[in-house]
């Protein structure tokens, strides 16, 4: 990996804005205007808006409202829904989201109406699928700024070749138009908005300007009278004003170190997590002075990483089964269940099922000594 | 004759599925659209291909067909639509007839170097 060292103007930058007291979880970016600040407001009572079927809700969705996945301890942050993803790998290597069967996001509740005209009570996994993947609720909070960082700073960490020999080989997942991906756990979308845009349908049935229609029930079209509601069910402003509520939170306020924590970072630089989990990122040129040119205490390269056969699920895009993004670990505090199903209890224990390109380090994380061990998950547990 | 149906069948296919983008209102039929996407199965025989395209984890599928032979870009020249298999990236001109999606123009593009950007 050839990583960036933090430059220094910008750090400069951060220390002459840190003067103010940080924004704690839940609060907007410092340094918006009123009229940014009133948008992020009005976005997040959009955000926790519960949708019911009269409303726009269904005829499949996972939760009513964003925010009772994303809620914990603020809206934007964890859930402990845990929702199921399905696609089919071919042998030739092409990765089919099963767009046309209803994929790759399958929806596990169905409105009353629903309900009644075809008797089932999730969307049905076509036989066609090769896998099935779980994933966790993650907190986004601060992902206005992931979102600002310039393809040229994520691809600059990129080593598909693994040319420097340290057994890392990050490459970047692409969406179906060609275009770099960076959000959700397999790096497929590349842009927050229409991450946001397209979860409105798939997390809550709800459908909005750019996604007009309700797609089909695992391929069948909807039953007549079922979602009697014009689209899009929720109108452009509206969803404007989700975008600006995501992309203005503020990132989880630095963390203060104490005793021990404070030998962590150099710990895990030293046993090679920075090379995954970079641990900052700078943002670029944004229409948002708040996100513009900004250090993000990341702790990831958006780019995705072989993690080994035992985590491995579901294709998507360009990413193989055993192919994961980084995970962020800013707002790691936030988290009672890592890795992206949530099958790892601890920090510890998503560190010790490490596979992959990440082997190595794992193996010095092992090795390291109890107190060392310590003083690095203490610091973990903070970000 | 059987070519003819053919076409007229996945024309009637890709109105019953969810269009995408915008649906094709009265006005916007016969017009002209471009899109980039991924292909996902192409049948040179019955003259029909599906891309994979969306907006976020909202993905569609989008039914294309054609009639006379598209004008096909490609590295090589002389390129055919048997040429196009699954997986390719494509940028599709089309007409939004109203029996379906007509390719105009098909141009294969290369997938972006990992490296690309740098
Ligand atoms: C049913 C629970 C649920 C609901 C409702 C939901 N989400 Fe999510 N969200 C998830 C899960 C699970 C993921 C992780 C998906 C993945 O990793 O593939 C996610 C991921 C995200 C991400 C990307 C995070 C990343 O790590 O890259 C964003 C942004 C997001 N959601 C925004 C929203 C918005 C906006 C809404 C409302 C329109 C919403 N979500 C509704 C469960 C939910
Ligand atoms: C080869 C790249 C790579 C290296 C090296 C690496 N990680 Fe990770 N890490 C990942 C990926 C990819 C994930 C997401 C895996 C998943 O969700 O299944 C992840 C997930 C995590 C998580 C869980 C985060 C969450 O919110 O669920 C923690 C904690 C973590 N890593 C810590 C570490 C530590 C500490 C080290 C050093 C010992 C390390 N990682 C080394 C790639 C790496």
């Amino acid at each position: 990996m050839n990583r960036l060292l933090p430059s220094l103007p910008i750090g400069a930058l951060l220390l002459g804005a840190a003067c103010a007291k940080p924004p704690e979880p839940g609060e907007p970016l410092a340094g918006l205007d009123k009229a940014q600040r009133d948008q992020f407001d009005r976005g997040k009572v959009i955000f926790n808006r519960v949708f019911e079927p009269e409303t726009g809700l269904g005829p499949l969705f996972n939760a009513k409202s964003c925010g009772e996945c994303h809620e914990s301890p603020v809206a934007g942050g964890v859930g402990e829904e845990v929702e199921v993803h399905a696609t089919a790998l071919f042998p030739d290597g092409f990765c089919d989201p099963l767009a046309d069967l209803g994929g790759f996001v399958y929806q596990q509740e169905v409105t009353p109406a629903l309900k009644s005209a075809l008797g089932i009570d999730k969307e049905p996994i076509p036989a066609k699928a090769t896998a099935q993947g779980r994933r966790s609720s993650p907190d986004i909070l601060g992902f206005g700024l992931l979102d600002a960082v310039p393809d040229s700073e994520i691809l600059s960490y990129a080593d598909p070749d693994d040319r420097n020999h340290d057994g890392i080989s990050g490459r970047p997942n692409r969406f179906f138009d060609g275009r770099l991906g960076r959000f959700g756990r397999k790096a497929l979308v590349p842009t927050l908005k229409e991450f946001n845009e397209g979860a409105f349908p798939v997390e809550i049935g709800v459908t909005v300007p750019t996604v007009p229609d309700e797609g089909t029930i695992g391929g069948q079209p909807i039953p007549a009278g079922v979602d009697p509601l014009p689209e899009p069910e929720l109108d452009a402003d509206s969803v404007a004003l989700v975008n600006a509520f995501v992309r203005f939170q503020a990132p989880p306020s630095p963390p203060k170190l104490k005793g021990a924590a404070r030998r962590g970072p150099e710990l895990f630089e030293k046993i090679g997590c920075a090379a995954c989990h970079v641990p900052r990122l700078k943002t670029g040129d944004s229409d948002v002075k708040a996100l513009a040119h900004r250090e993000v205490a990341a702790y990831t390269d958006l780019l995705l990483h072989d993690m080994g056969p035992a985590l491995a699920d579901i294709c998507l895009g360009l990413a193989s089964p055993s192919e994961f993004r980084t995970e962020p670990l800013m707002g790691l505090r936030f988290s009672e269940k890592f890795l992206h199903d949530g099958r790892a209890a601890s920090i510890e224990e998503a560190i010790r099922l490490h596979a992959g390109e990440a082997a190595a380090s794992q193996g010095r994380f092992a090795a390291l000594p109890q107190a060392d061990r310590e003083a690095l998950l203490a610091f973990l547990k903070v970000l | 004759m059987t070519l003819f149906y053919a076409v007229l069948l996945v024309g009637a296919a890709a109105s019953v599925a969810p269009p995408s983008p915008p649906a094709p209102t009265p006005a916007a039929l016969a017009a002209s659209a471009t899109l980039t996407a991924t292909v996902r199965s192409v049948d040179a025989q019955a003259r029909t291909m599906e891309v994979v395209t969306g907006v976020g984890y909202a993905l569609r599928v989008v039914k294309l067909s054609w009639t006379a032979a598209p004008t096909v870009k490609a590295a090589a020249a002389g390129a055919e639509m048997t040429q196009i298999k699954r997986g390719d990236l494509v940028r599709v001109e089309y007409v939004r007839a109203p029996g379906g999606n007509v390719v105009k123009t098909i141009e294969v593009l290369p997938r972006p170097a990992p490296q690309g950007a740098q």
